[in-house]
């Protein structure tokens, strides 16, 4: 469509520092597109109050194998039955950042694509990773992010105690990262969709999302050496969780930040790389 | 068209078959890569492996046998694609078109999720084989356990696609709801067994799932051919009580539910 230069990389982002914008200015824009999500999700309040008793049900369906699953496996390897609904709790929340942030927005670049609408998007005098890939709220699916709260709550209750109150501090930092991962790894699966333009690679963040729901430990050995290094589902659920109870050594928490943290500026620079081959493209 | 032929259905629906397989056949690639995206047998193979070990009810051997065939029939199910397929046309118009031909509406709302997911599964004729023998499956190797498990699961897809049908028809009168039709997704993961073999649930809890609709193909399938549970003629005699049942509920509700249905869509 246009050389490129513009979208999303070096032209727009220096146009954008050069009004002295920058990360605060993506900020206001990225609120202002979740205020109007919000907004748009008011309207149909019917809808909301049905997608969060739907959301309530398909929790009894995830929480079910671990309580069932609990009554077998005794102190197997620390995950008691509490321990492995502190760990739902986790994958719940994951949950609601996969629902909330990625799918619709993932799902909705797609669609851009294909129907050529996401050049205005690319041309927005706003950083345009974070909001293609931030900038729609899936509200109906926000209340999960309080039901993750609550069963965690409940979890603890039950005896999940965490190891310590700096544990608490350093897995508020691991759910963060994680929940950085996964973003980073469901943008990674698609956004070839740029040029590929029939492209849709959501099966892997499905994958880490879904072999998240257990704890990597209980994964044969082979699947295990995999989830850990190849895949970072052991950096999804299970490491925050052992980091709550007071199970990981200490370099754990600075490996998952940093992971994160690489796999951000990996996905801005082909990102980036992307959107410089992008031709607007209708059909 | 009701009138049309039993011959002039099936070859109709072989035309239509054949036309998706057409389809699908461009994006094969696609497809049996998407094959990747299930791994949820997975994860509940390797809980229930766990909490078999030393339980007395099943050993990990036939729990991984279990969830081995949970990927196979869970990949070869269609009745969630029959509810989204149906809830999509009737809310898009184009189910009118699909009455309009040659063949069942139903069949011919199945036939692309059929061809799909057949050519989905054609990498687990080597890589289920290769797991079990990996990962130490025990399956029974009884020919009458085998038989049986075949039967079961042709008499539980039957019993589950009209459960389907039947709760897919519900779009016409609560509208397309993307959570209420999904529900059924979650009640399958249920009474199919996916959550658990039936063997670790509470008594009562095990013969609900034994005795539902969607059990028999899945959950059915694998507790058979991991010696779970050992074939008895009251599964199949439920299943087939649910064939009748359910037909003739679906024959007295379709043309009330079609009644329903304005053909105006977007």
């Amino acid at each position: 469509m246009t050389s490129g230069r513009g979208y999303g990389g070096g032209h727009a982002r220096s146009r954008v520092r050069g009004l002295g914008h920058g990360w605060r200015h993506g900020w206001r824009v990225l609120r202002t597109s979740w205020r109007l999500s919000l907004k748009a999700a008011a309207a149909y309040r019917g809808n909301m109050v049905i997608g969060t008793g739907v959301t309530l049900i398909w929790l009894v369906f995830a929480i079910a194998p671990v309580l069932a699953a609990g009554r077998y496996l005794g102190e197997g390897d620390g995950w008691t039955q509490s321990r492995l609904l502190f760990l739902q709790a986790v994958w719940y929340w994951m949950d609601a950042v996969m629902w909330v942030f990625l799918t619709n927005n993932v799902g909705q670049l797609q669609q851009d694509v294909r129907k050529g609408q996401v050049d205005w998007k690319l041309l927005l005098p706003t950083d345009s990773l974070t909001f293609v890939t931030l900038g729609g709220l899936n509200v109906t699916d926000v209340p999960k992010f309080l039901i993750a709260l609550g069963l965690g709550a409940w979890a603890v209750a039950a005896g999940a105690f965490p190891g310590s109150a700096w544990t608490v501090v350093l897995f508020l930092v691991c759910l963060l990262a994680a929940s950085v991962i996964l973003w980073a790894v469901g943008v990674f699966a698609t956004y070839k969709v740029l040029t590929l333009f029939d492209f849709d690679g959501r099966f892997l963040v499905n994958s880490v999302h879904n072999l998240a729901r257990v704890p990597v430990g209980l994964y044969g050995v082979v699947l295990r050496v995999v989830l850990s290094s190849v895949l970072p589902v052991i950096l999804i659920t299970t490491v925050p969780s052992t980091v709550f109870f007071g199970w990981s050594r200490w370099w754990v928490t600075p490996v998952a930040v940093t992971v994160a943290a690489a796999l951000v500026v990996a996905l801005r620079v082909a990102w980036r790389r992307e959107t410089r081959q992008y031709v607007g493209l209708q059909n | 068209m009701a009138s049309a032929s039993l011959a002039h259905t099936l070859r109709s629906t072989a035309a239509w078959l054949r036309i998706e397989a057409l389809s699908i056949a461009q994006f094969r690639a696609q497809v049996i890569v998407s094959l990747l995206g299930w791994v949820v047998p997975f994860a509940f193979m390797a809980l229930w492996n766990a909490a078999a070990a030393g339980s007395g009810v099943m050993t990990p051997g036939q729990t991984t046998a279990y969830y081995l065939m949970q990927l196979v029939t869970t990949n070869l199910g269609i009745t969630v694609p029959l509810i989204f397929g149906l809830g999509y046309l009737v809310y898009s118009g184009e189910f009118a078109t699909y009455l309009m031909l040659p063949l069942p509406s139903l069949i011919a709302v199945v036939a692309k999720p059929t061809v799909r997911n057949l050519t989905q599964s054609v990498p687990l004729v080597v890589v289920v084989p290769l797991l079990a023998w990996a990962m130490d499956a025990e399956f029974s190797g009884d020919p009458v356990v085998v038989l049986a498990a075949i039967a079961l699961f042709v008499l539980g897809t039957v019993a589950g696609l009209l459960c389907a049908a039947l709760y897919a028809l519900a779009v016409l009168w609560f509208g397309k709801n993307d959570g209420l039709l999904g529900l059924f997704a979650g009640l399958q993961w249920v009474l199919a067994g996916l959550i658990a073999p039936s063997s670790f649930l509470p008594g009562w809890m095990a013969w609900v799932l034994r005795l539902s609709p969607l059990w028999g193909a899945q959950g059915g399938v694998g507790d058979l051919l991991s010696g779970a549970v050992a074939p008895a003629w009251y599964l199949f005699a439920a299943n087939a009580a649910w064939i009748v049942v359910l037909a003739l509920v679906l024959r007295w509700a379709w043309p009330r539910a079609l009644a329903r249905f304005e053909a105006v869509g977007q």
